[in-house]
């Protein structure tokens, strides 16, 4: 199980949650079982007809309350005059 | 050798909607930093993003407006990178169906494809401290709604690029679906640039430039960047596929990342957004009411109303204009005396307060009004400016005030003529000086005359009197 194990510690890690041994064990079992599900798509044959979507209501364009923002910077590990603090970033980000 | 340059832009529309388009915090601009936020738009675990509605009817509408065919059922996807900026982890975007495709739209007598638009949300701010080396993350403005525009490789020189972002920005404005202004970012262009030998048909590698914050950057950076890449192949050296960072103040690009470092976006269908499913009758209703455009009004205001192509550029460079011109035109305003008060006038009141037509404080009616005035020869025209500008940010009534301040122009032609009479026995030196060839001396006489009636006679009337009086002896 340790292999299996690895990528769990691994994301645990990046998402700053700590895990008991045992939350590992379960993660990594329910993590292999979506990868299973994963197969499924492999057995569907090639250009099968899908079922056309239905419509979907769209949401109004009404403006409500936003999250508190104290509860919303709670979750952040460093915060100052409202900012989240991150490290310095090299590079850009932006919407491409 | 001679070189062609060939180009095709990205540009990010930001959407005037009200609230973000996967949840429902505001858009507004200036609030303060991560007070605009919600689980949705910061990604939090088990939070759904829903559409709104807005977001595809303004990106119809666009679509519509610039000629393209609407996809039926077109459908979102996760673009995934790793930034402070992207709380999510990856932007809701659209790369494999997209909503319009196909579009074309007439520039500066060329033809522009339009490849496609999207619809997507926008990423976060940040800003780097220098004296702590870190960076500050304000997330408001994650979730706002974006079209990006993306044109076909059909630009060939910075004259047609500048031409389409106009026409671009007048579309957006009159639709009514953004402010287009690009000095604050609601307007931001990226331009793919190649060079090929005149004559050829095969594409040269190209770079991205970004950082393009004006019309004349986006110009400036093309003319760098052509030259850039042609000095490159005639010395036998290559061109490297990379994106290019636009410097202002040096008016010089320098490179950002090259292809090999670009990123892998991991690019896969949004699973928690169903289809975008569009009837033919939901986008034929958006096509019957799409208003008339700034291009089109020029065309109609010049052959309907036989006004100079000047004023129909005026009146139109604004949809905010162009509506107050109509409401002149529909208060009985004559077509030409409308732009002129426009152009002169309002044009200066507007530039010497900062404002924007959009908030312009005087109403058409007031306008209307003192224009009839001059008309029908009650007020004259310097009168009328001095009163334009008493009402202009009060939206004051301009008979009360002519009465107010006893400004009706003189009617009385016998008075006028008394004056004459006066003015020209008071100054025999001008009078002889102006029979003696003295151009001068007329103008003289005239202001001596409007001094005396203060400034409330017609000119007009008594630059006639005048000239009747002294050619009479």
């Amino acid at each position: 199980m340790e292999e299996t194990n690895k990528p769990v510690r691994e994301l645990s890690r990046l998402a700053r949650l700590s895990l008991t041994p045992q939350e590992e064990e379960e993660l990594a079992g329910r993590l292999e079982e979506m990868v299973g599900y994963l197969h499924a798509l492999s057995q569907v044959e090639h250009g099968a007809e899908v079922e056309a979507p239905s419509a979907v209501p769209f949401r109004p364009d009404q403006v409500e309350p936003s999250l508190d923002g104290d509860k919303l910077l709670n979750q952040a590990p460093q915060v100052r005059d409202g900012y989240v603090v991150t490290p310095r970033s090299v590079g850009e980000g932006g919407a491409e | 050798m001679n070189w062609e340059i060939v180009m095709g832009l990205e540009t990010h529309v930001e959407l005037s909607t009200e609230s973000k388009i996967f949840c429902s915090c505001s858009t507004a601009f200036g609030g303060a930093p991560n007070s605009q936020c919600c689980p949705v738009c910061m990604g939090l675990p088990g939070a759904l993003p829903v559409l709104n509605q807005k977001v595809v009817e303004y990106g119809v509408k666009v679509g519509l407006a610039l000629g393209c065919s609407i996809t039926p059922v077109s459908r979102f996807d996760r673009k995934n990178y790793f930034y402070p900026d992207l709380p999510k982890g990856y932007q809701i975007s659209q790369l494999y169906a997209p909503l319009c495709r196909n579009g074309r739209v007439e520039v500066a007598g060329t033809t522009i494809g339009i490849h496609e638009i999207h619809m997507e949300e926008d990423a976060g701010k940040l800003y780097h401290d220098p004296a702590t080396g870190e960076t500050l993350c304000d997330f408001n403005r994650c979730g706002v709604p974006l079209l990006e525009i993306v044109t076909e490789p059909d630009f060939r020189t910075s004259e047609q690029v500048v031409a389409y972002l106009k026409k671009l920005r007048d579309s957006l404005q009159y639709l009514g679906v953004s402010d287009g202004k690009m000095e604050e970012g609601s307007l931001r262009c990226d331009v793919n640039l190649s060079v090929r030998p005149v004559g050829s048909d095969t594409l040269g590698t190209r770079t991205e430039m970004k950082n393009l914050g004006s019309f004349q950057a986006i110009a400036r950076a093309i003319q760098f960047e052509s030259q850039r890449q042609i000095s490159l192949l005639e010395r036998g050296e290559r061109v490297v596929q990379e994106t290019r960072r636009f410097d202002e103040e040096k008016g010089e690009t320098f490179s950002m990342r090259s292809k090999e470092e670009a990123r892998d976006y991991r690019y896969f269908p949004e699973p928690d957004l169903p289809p975008v499913v569009l009837s033919r009758e939901y986008v034929e209703g958006i096509r019957e009411n799409l208003p008339e455009l700034g291009e089109a009004k020029r065309r109609r205001y010049a052959q309907q109303y036989q006004l100079p192509e000047y004023d129909c550029q005026m009146v139109t460079s604004h949809p905010a204009l162009a509506r107050f011109f109509e409401e002149l035109l529909a208060l009985g305003t004559p077509p030409k005396q409308g732009t002129n008060w426009i152009m002169g006038e309002v044009l200066g009141a507007l530039s010497e307060r900062s404002l924007s037509p959009g908030q312009m404080p005087m109403t058409p009616k007031t306008l209307a009004r003192l224009i009839a005035l001059v008309g029908e020869g009650k007020l004259n025209r310097n009168t009328a400016v001095k009163v334009f500008e008493a009402v202009f940010d009060t939206d004051g009534d301009v008979d009360e005030y002519v009465a107010a301040h006893g400004l009706e122009q003189v009617q009385d032609v016998e008075l006028v003529e008394r004056i004459v009479v006066q003015v020209l026995e008071e100054n025999p030196q001008s009078v002889a000086d102006y029979r003696g060839g003295k151009e001068k001396a007329f103008g003289f006489l005239v202001g001596q005359t409007m001094r005396k009636l203060q400034g409330k006679a017609d000119p007009q009337t008594v630059r006639r009197l005048l000239l009747e009086r002294l050619g009479q002896e």
